[in-house]
């Protein structure tokens, strides 16, 4: 077949993909010859968003981070605050954290 | 997690190889809960970023962070701070770069030193307007290219702008 480069659009919304995401793509036939991604349109200005909240009340919002490891957002966030205040948390706590991470 | 310097040893090490070497370059360093922030001047920071993934071993360049400190930023210090969290994976050790900036000045690009600063200085771009010199293409990352200002700036309205947006 002749070569002809053709410009294609790949998303934003695409069965592949699991958020969204485009992908502007130069393909030969079955070959890509460049690939430009083009994101942010999940990004929902989390951070600006927490300038205005207290700790707790983020905690709830780490969880949309990502939605197939909610608690593992949820324990960094946790962490980074604990490490800023010098706060230790009960053995208890410590051990069920482990678990939540590792299911 | 200690807060004297002393009691990091590797940390310490990599400050007094990095003074040796560029001993104008350090302009100081802020060690709390065992993280150590190495400031540095512009005109140095490719030097030390080079001479860190080049010869130190930092292979990863982890994030790249923005800081403003608002427009009340007192005269005679800079408002906007560029922080490099580098990672040496041999030992596990990881370290903090800073470099203090001005809407005004561009920084020196990464991206010939770490490939993954090409995003991350997109993002810093992106949220508070800050240039690099040298990037291959710096444009929005996450927001719309019609976006006007800069979000993550302490001057953009918390609210947002009812702007459409």
């Amino acid at each position: 077949m002749a070569f002809k480069e053709i410009a294609l659009n790949m998303g934003p919304q695409h069965p592949s993909t699991h958020g969204v995401l485009r992908l502007k793509l130069a393909v030969d036939n079955e070959v890509v010859l460049r690939l430009e991604p083009v994101l942010g349109y999940l990004h929902r200005g989390m951070e600006k968003l927490w300038e205005n909240l207290t700790y707790t009340q983020i905690v709830p919002l780490t969880d949309r981070l990502d939605y197939l490891a909610a608690l593992s957002s949820n324990l960094g966030f946790v962490l980074a605050v604990e490490k800023l205040a010098g706060i230790e948390i009960p053995k208890r706590g410590q051990v069920l954290r482990v678990v939540l991470a590792e299911l | 997690m200690p807060d004297n310097l002393a009691d990091a040893p590797r940390l310490e090490d990599v400050l007094r190889v990095l003074e040796g070497r560029f001993p104008e370059a350090v302009a100081g360093r802020d060690f709390a809960k065992g993280e150590l922030t190495i400031r540095v001047r512009t005109e140095s920071l490719t030097d030390v970023l080079r001479f860190l993934q080049a010869e130190q071993g930092f292979a990863a360049l982890q994030d790249m962070i923005g800081l403003d400190r608002g427009p009340e930023t007192a005269a005679g210090s800079k408002r906007f701070a560029v922080l490099y969290q580098v990672y040496r994976p041999a030992d596990r050790l990881r370290l903090r770069v800073a470099v203090e900036t001005e809407e005004s000045e561009a920084l020196p690009s990464a991206v010939s030193i770490w490939k993954s600063a090409d995003w991350a200085e997109r993002e810093i771009f992106d949220m508070f307007g800050l240039r690099f010199s040298g990037h291959p293409g710096l444009k929005r990352i996450y927001l719309d290219e019609a976006f006007e200002g800069h979000p993550l700036r302490k001057d953009f309205p918390l609210g947002g702008r009812g702007d459409g947006f």
